[in-house]
């Protein structure tokens, strides 16, 4: 029996005799089903509310969570792309102090060029005026020469004179002055070029002006700094047109030239031809340079004039060479394209105005 | 120690008419009486004139314990001669809630001596702030002084409680009765039952012991949502839902706390102890079976350093509880009776709060809900 049911009975009903007890016996069983339902009711209502209150918290909770996953998620992107830019700073780090490098080797030779130009200035002179000299000498020798066939001389002179001319080798010796000082004109002549050339080429000391210049000279002693690079494996077929001078600042002009022959020669794996083809078209100049070299994928075309990009290991190139020249010749308000096919060669299209708009020649 | 245990109803009157005699004169009379029948003085004039020479302690209810029976509207009469303890009364006003924790102060000093073991209070159980009633006590009192007893009580009305010492009735006073010598073993004990549920609830803006939000919403709206129909009855139905209360910084499992009273107006509740803010709480509801296993656990707890069973048992126990056990109510006096033997004289009454520590070695303070038990024996 119910604990309570005892309870009641032995109240109302057993501790009691009085009749009128069993009806407050009944009440007091009633009194306790109304308040089972009353309770059980009360318990119902408030599952029913917590159940929806808990339900509440988890949603919010689980919008937290989303949030906070979104946050998460947001962060971590950020952290890869500072992690991708410390690399790319981390580069362009190692890319700089080489640029740094290859600038103050430009200066050096740069300067070396100035020291050797003054040397090589009096070398040039005295080797011509020596010629003239020596060609006078001949004069005199041969005056002297002719002089001894009309003038008998005794047997003593006679002999000592053939003595010292067998000796001399008076014959081999006037020709190969000839072939030496020749010989000696054109090497200095050569060297004079070069030096002109790494100096027209650096302009380290001197002021950006724009000019009217002649485009193939510039070529051309771009090709001579740049021989070493090319002379053994690359042959050079100019064909150049007919140009009119172009403003420009050449020495700009050259670092954009050098840049391409050093690339092609680079992509020229065993031996190959650099193609250098001039023309005038209207109002401008084309310049196209091409290579027989390995070719660019197409998917590296498209970023080659991009700030530090590179396939050359770390340390071979700055990634800097290719956007610079597109600077240069953006510059210029002229473009330059590249056209490539792997395993066949590239091209590069220079385009440049003959004459530059008046307001815009600043800020180079 | 000697024990006369009576008590009155409207229909019976006095069981057994009390009386003093030569060989049995108590120093200490508990009254416990429904406040409708404490506010006759003619009760209380003609317990004087049967106890003449004692204190008369006494408080109102909200249902008065004798031996295993609970009953309403009447008076449960124990009168205590003690042979070797000595005992004093003090007695305080308090007329608004801010005077608790001097209030406090003030009659634990007046009680304090070397030989004092231990105080037993009863006070009003509306105007007093019962939190900070106890931090008086507590604060002022030595570690091995414990501090037990009970706030007053209305029925489930929640109008007018009185407190009796030694004179007529009256409204915002606290008694404590001091117990002196070292022949008294005092146990005690105190348990709820009561298990939290739902999910847990910031305090977002309180005041001492009125609550105003939890989680920023209005806590009064909450409880009147889970009261239904029956928020009606509030604040009495809002004892079926009590506070499980959890400080922040506190590792214990909390205490409980029950509402005294609401105001529509400010929308807040006022419970009978504090709930301070940013703390946590979690609504509670009953349990049968656990609130009477609580108060059988109580009654062990205050077993814990005596081995004889006690002479004098009085048993606090909430208002909540009754509301919820209803006719079974008696079932967790019987319980105590089983743990602490026939030989014991229960007396008690179901309060508007309950004051002890919750365990022998834990601080003294005000709980709810709970059943809290305090044992007298003289050796």
């Amino acid at each position: 029996m119910h604990r309570l049911l005892k309870r009641q009975i032995k109240r109302y009903i057993e501790d009691n005799t009085d009749a009128s007890n069993l009806n407050d016996f009944l009440n007091a069983v009633s009194e306790a089903y109304d308040q089972s339902d009353i309770d059980r009711n009360m318990i119902e209502h408030s599952l029913e509310l917590m159940s929806d209150e808990l339900n509440k918290h988890n949603n919010n909770l689980q919008e937290e969570l989303k949030a906070r996953q979104e946050v998460e998620y947001t962060l971590r992107q950020e952290q890869e792309e500072q992690k991708k830019l410390i690399l790319k700073l981390e580069e362009a780090h190692s890319q700089l102090a080489q640029a740094d490098k290859l600038a103050s080797i430009g200066q050096l030779a740069a300067g070396v060029a100035h020291e050797i130009n003054n040397p090589i200035g009096f070398i040039n002179s005295n080797i011509s005026s020596l010629k003239i000299y020596i060609s006078q000498l001949f004069d005199l020798i041969n005056t002297y020469s002719e002089i001894e066939e009309q003038v008998k001389l005794n047997s003593v002179l006679s002999d000592k004179l053939n003595t010292v001319k067998q000796k001399v080798d008076l014959e081999f010796l006037i020709g190969d002055i000839h072939d030496l000082m020749t010989e000696s004109i054109d090497g200095i002549t050569r060297v004079k070029q070069i030096v002109q050339d790494l100096k027209d080429f650096s302009h380290a000391d001197q002021i950006i002006t724009w000019q009217m210049s002649d485009l193939h000279s510039g070529i051309d002693s771009t090709l001579n700094v740049a021989n070493n690079e090319l002379k053994y494996h690359v042959e050079i077929i100019k064909n150049y047109g007919d140009i009119p001078l172009v403003e420009c600042v050449l020495s700009q002009l050259n670092q954009v030239f050098l840049n391409i022959f050093v690339n092609a020669s680079h992509a020229i794996q065993d031996k190959g031809v650099i193609t250098i083809t001039t023309r005038q078209q209207n109002e401008t100049v084309v310049l196209e340079i091409s290579d027989t070299g390995i070719g660019i994928p197409e998917a590296t075309c498209k970023r080659i004039f991009d700030p530090f990009f590179t396939t050359k290991p770390i340390g071979q190139g700055t990634g800097l060479g290719l956007s610079l020249s597109f600077g240069i010749i953006t510059n210029h308000h002229g473009t330059i394209e590249v056209e490539s096919k792997e395993g066949e060669g590239t091209k590069f299209i220079i385009t440049l105005p003959i004459q530059q708009p008046e307001d815009a020649k600043a800020n180079i | 120690m000697k024990i006369q245990q009576s008590y009155w109803t409207q229909s019976e009157g006095w069981d057994t008419t009390p009386n003093a005699t030569s060989d049995f004169n108590p120093q200490l009379v508990f009254i416990f009486a429904s406040t409708a029948i404490l506010s006759n003085h003619q009760h209380f004039e003609k317990i004087q004139s049967y106890y003449p020479d004692a204190y008369l302690v006494g408080c109102s209810t909200a249902g008065e314990i004798c031996d295993t029976r609970v009953r309403d509207e009447s008076i449960s009469l124990t009168a205590v001669s003690f042979e070797k303890t000595k005992i004093k009364q003090a007695v305080h006003r308090v007329q608004n809630k801010a005077d608790s924790y001097p209030v406090g102060k003030a009659l634990a000093q007046q009680l304090l001596t070397d030989d004092l073991v231990h105080v037993f209070i009863l006070s009003d159980g509306l105007t007093v702030n019962g939190t900070e009633l106890v931090r008086g006590f507590s604060e002022t009192l030595p570690d091995h002084v414990v501090v037990t007893g009970g706030l007053s009580g209305d029925g489930d009305r929640f109008q007018q409680t009185l407190i009796c010492a030694n004179d007529k009735p009256s409204e915002d006073s606290i008694v404590a009765i001091g117990f002196y010598g070292q022949h008294l073993k005092v146990g005690f004990g105190s348990l709820g039952g009561w298990d939290p549920f739902g999910p847990q609830r910031k305090v977002t803006k309180s005041s001492g012991n009125i609550l105003y939000e939890l989680d920023n919403h209005s806590a009064l709206e909450l409880y009147k949502q889970y009261l239904g129909k029956h928020a009606e009855g509030l604040p009495a139905t809002g004892l079926l839902f009590p506070l499980a209360l959890r400080t922040p910084n506190s590792t214990d499992q909390g205490i409980v706390r029950t509402i005294l009273s609401i105001d529509e107006k400010s929308q807040s509740m006022t419970f009978a102890g504090d709930i301070p803010e940013n703390s946590t709480v979690q609504l509670m509801k009953a349990n049968f079976d656990r609130l009477i296993d609580g108060a059988t656990d109580a009654a062990h707890l205050t077993q814990v350093n005596l081995n004889t069973s006690p002479q004098l048992a009085i048993l606090i126990s909430c208002v909540g509880r009754k509301l919820v056990l209803k006719q079974r109510i008696e079932e967790e006096v019987e319980g105590v009776r089983d743990v602490l033997g026939d030989n014991t004289i229960l007396t008690g009454f179901y309060s508007y709060g309950e004051i002890s520590p919750h365990t022998p070695t834990a601080r003294c303070e005000l709980h709810n809900q709970t059943m809290t038990i305090t044992t007298f024996t003289e050796d």
